[in-house]
């Protein structure tokens, strides 16, 4: 998946793999140093196992590319960035997804490998990010958002289930302090989202 | 946070200047942060371990089946009010 020679073609843009057909996602290498990626699963942008397999394949160009400096992700739908992950009513493709370079499930492993990637990744956001989608956002370096437009929040707790992408560690660094001084709740297990213009100001 | 009306120009100011940075001064410096910003990897694989294993059980099939009735995966009531509403699939206290 990820390209052996990562030179660039005669555009100048990087290599020939980023203008491949992606499915759950438009890729716009704008220079040698830009990409925005944005994301376009309708209806909201939900997360499956071939969104899975396109990102890892992504973050395998951005990890390889050398001219590459900064990725912005946002989104083509304006109320859902990304809704949240869905299984398509087949768990067992997601739970088979191949192990990543890092030897993590591919979820964890891009997300590990885009978060230590040699260049800036920059969450753009308008809409709502739950679950999977806001481990994603907590991933990227730097995170800008709506004010009037985020809603970010980890629902699974709620419904059942433990954060599977990592936001119990990604979320406690930084979020604590302004948790603290504007709500008693911890940001799993509240009832209520992350409200716009609290934690979210400190990514 | 930023005024909606002002996102797409401030990300855009940001994403050109950084492209013209030198890649060397940049990625040297992003390790050094990743270093002491980023949790350890080993922090990541229990947890997604007890995400597959709850989703297994009968029970979370059950509300899953029953969120998805009320509008789960489409564009609902349910997806833009889930925080509220995920409670509809728990049982009464």
């Amino acid at each position: 998946m990820i390209p052996s020679n990562s030179s660039c073609s005669t555009n100048g843009h990087g290599s020939e793999s980023w203008s491949q057909s992606w499915t759950h996602m438009r890729v716009d290498r704008r220079s040698r140093g830009y990409c925005r990626v944005t994301f376009e699963h309708p209806p909201i942008n939900t997360i499956t196992a071939t969104t899975v397999a396109e990102l890892a394949e992504l973050v395998g160009l951005i990890e390889e590319d050398p001219d590459l400096n900064v990725v912005v992700f946002d989104s083509a739908n304006p109320d859902f960035y990304l809704a949240h992950y869905d299984t398509e009513h087949d768990p067992s493709r997601t739970a088979g997804l191949p192990h990543g370079p890092t030897g993590m499930h591919a979820w964890l492993d891009l997300l590990v490998r885009l978060s230590r990637a040699p260049v800036v990744s920059i969450a753009a956001i308008r809409g709502c990010a739950r679950g999977a989608g806001s481990e994603f956002v907590l991933a990227c370096d730097l995170r800008f958002a709506s004010r009037e437009n985020t809603l970010l929040a980890q629902f699974e707790v709620a419904t059942g289930l433990v954060p599977g992408g990592g936001p119990m560690a990604r979320l406690s660094g930084w979020l604590v302090a302004p948790v603290r001084l504007r709500s008693s709740s911890s940001p799993t297990t509240s009832t209520d989202h992350a409200p716009s213009g609290t934690g979210m100001s400190t990514g | 946070m930023i005024t909606d009306d002002r996102l797409d120009d401030e990300v855009e100011a940001i994403a050109l200047r950084l492209a013209r940075f030198d890649r060397a001064a940049l990625a040297r410096t992003k390790s050094y942060v990743d270093q002491v910003t980023l949790p350890a990897d080993s922090e990541f694989p229990p947890a997604l371990a007890d995400y597959f294993e709850l989703s297994g059980r009968p029970v979370q099939q059950a509300r899953f089946a029953r969120l998805e009735a009320l509008g789960l995966n489409v564009d609902s009531d349910l997806e833009r009010s889930l925080g509220p509403r995920v409670l509809e699939v728990l049982p009464d206290a």
